[in-house]
């Protein structure tokens, strides 16, 4: 069963950690087009957040064409096409990606764990595996 | 008949003294006393000294409350009833103070939130079919008594007490016959909107593992006993309605036919109990013992619920969380959030429902 799942204690809004997670599903494709999501009211409660938190990261990603809203029936995943890539969005990914890193590393993480760590994502990303 | 109602009382004593005695154990495995603790806190030497002396403590105030109940009964009728209210204030008692106790236990819970990307199940419990059925019983209950009305004597009798002796008349007339079949539907109605109401306003804490499948197995149940409540009290309320229609049931000992309604109670009371015994708060009881899952091992998970918003451990009020119902930290089932002002109409309609029994005269 998929889950989702998010820390209130989290110096990230609560609305962008369900926002990123949901979208990582997606990307992942765990989550297809056609699906049903929980609706606004449902998510908020088992979340334990307010109801505009879970409504505006629908909206965000209703906005980036993932899903469509409809009043009542919660939201329904779309079949998204991705659109072609941009300069603008390669800068974007490198910066956070880049950010992360040095995170982590001030963090006390290893460097060769992380790289590691990288290492097998960008394997699990080239051959499209599904976890 | 006093030896009757001795034993009755008794029995209830009885019951009281089983639910309070195994309540620690029927909580979720991180609340103890509505306290967040780590998991192998209550197990432990200290855990057990609190629930030891909690449970001398209850044991204590039922003997206490058997005693005064014995008395009482004998200098008023209904005395016993103040029996069985000491004994239930004793055990609120020992909660509070065990909850003293274990205070300077609690740690953080965790504060992880987590909820499955599938939608809840929405039908009623059992399906509208078995939900209308209570009240298409009641609705052929008040045509047949319609049909017979002339052979509905002038006045009857509707309660009776333990000696068989009649303590509650009627009589023919629309409030008389139908008020109670009036007012049945009225609290089946309420106690469907309930069932219906209670999966979908209050917070799953399990999303995924054997402990969200056993909570999904304790909403139903839940769901499953709202329902039989409401059949229980269709026949009970159907059966004395139709009583009059049997002739004159005024002479002791107490008739069988008077008799049938307490004994379905009773043994409802006795399945319910085993029922919610066997599941534990949140189905926590029919997990597999060695079932211990990271997280819990981790953090605790408790029931998701901060400790500061439980008043006195049983009243919860957090405006924060958007759900209307929320599991009890200490007993099996479902409490309201007081924060939400839908509680508080509850709350009062809960409350009018004694004045509208008194305004339909089955209070005198």
């Amino acid at each position: 069963m998929l889950v989702l799942q998010i820390d209130l204690a989290s110096t990230v809004p609560a609305y962008e950690q369900i926002a990123s997670r949901l979208r990582a599903l997606l990307v992942d494709e765990k989550v297809v087009a056609g699906q049903q999501l929980p609706t606004v009211r449902e998510l908020a409660l088992d979340l334990g957040v307010h109801h505009n938190t879970v409504a505006e990261a629908y909206r965000q990603l209703a906005a980036e064409g993932w899903v469509d809203l409809r009043r009542g029936r919660g939201a329904t995943v779309l079949a998204r096409r991705l659109p072609a890539p941009t300069r603008k969005a390669h800068a974007r990914f490198t910066q956070a990606l880049e950010e992360l890193i040095a995170r982590g590393v001030a963090e006390g993480l290893p460097r060769g764990g992380v790289a590691a760590e990288l290492e097998q994502r960008a394997l699990k990303l080239r051959n499209g595996a599904r976890e | 008949m006093i030896a009757l109602d001795l034993a009755l009382t008794g029995a209830v004593v009885l019951l009281l003294l089983f639910l309070g005695w195994r309540m620690p154990g029927l909580t979720r495995p991180e609340l103890f006393f509505a306290v967040t603790v780590p998991s192998s806190f209550p197990s432990g030497p200290e855990g057990k000294a609190i629930v030891r002396r909690y449970r001398s403590w209850i044991a204590v105030h039922a003997v206490l409350g058997l005693a005064l109940a014995v008395l009482a009964g004998r200098l008023w009728p209904g005395g016993a009833l103040a029996g069985l209210a000491w004994q239930s204030v004793g055990w609120f008692v020992a909660f509070l103070l065990a909850r003293r106790q274990a205070r300077p236990h609690a740690v953080a819970p965790t504060t992880l939130r987590e909820a499955a990307l599938t939608p809840r199940h929405q039908g009623s419990s059992g399906g509208w079919l078995l939900q209308l059925l209570p009240f298409a019983a009641l609705a052929a209950t008040g045509l047949y008594l319609q049909a017979r009305w002339t052979d509905l004597p002038p006045r009857f009798a509707v309660h009776w007490r333990l000696d068989g002796q009649i303590d509650r008349w009627s009589t023919r007339g629309f409030r008389g016959v139908f008020g109670p079949l009036v007012v049945a539907a009225a609290v089946v109605a309420s106690l469907a909107l309930l069932g219906w109401a209670m999966p979908r306003f209050s917070r799953r804490v399990r999303a995924s593992g054997p402990a969200a499948e056993a909570e999904r197995r304790f909403r139903r149940a839940v769901g499953g006993v709202l329902l039989a409540t409401e059949y229980l009290l269709v026949a009970v309320v159907a059966w004395t309605g139709l009583l009059p229609l049997a002739g004159d049931r005024r002479a002791p000992p107490l008739d069988r036919l008077v008799v049938v309604p307490l004994i379905a109670v009773a043994v409802f009371v006795c399945a319910i109990t085993w029922i919610l015994v066997r599941l534990g708060q949140g189905g926590s009881r029919l997990r597999r013992p060695k079932a211990v899952e990271p997280e819990a091992a981790a953090v605790p998970v408790g029931d998701r619920s901060s400790d500061d918003r439980w008043k006195a451990g049983v009243f919860y009020f957090d405006p924060a969380d958007p759900a209307l119902f929320a599991e009890k930290r200490f007993g099996v089932g479902y409490t309201l959030n007081l924060a939400r002002p839908v509680a508080w109409l509850i709350v009062a309609a809960v409350l009018l429902l004694p004045a509208l029994l008194w305004w339909l005269g089955l209070g005198k």
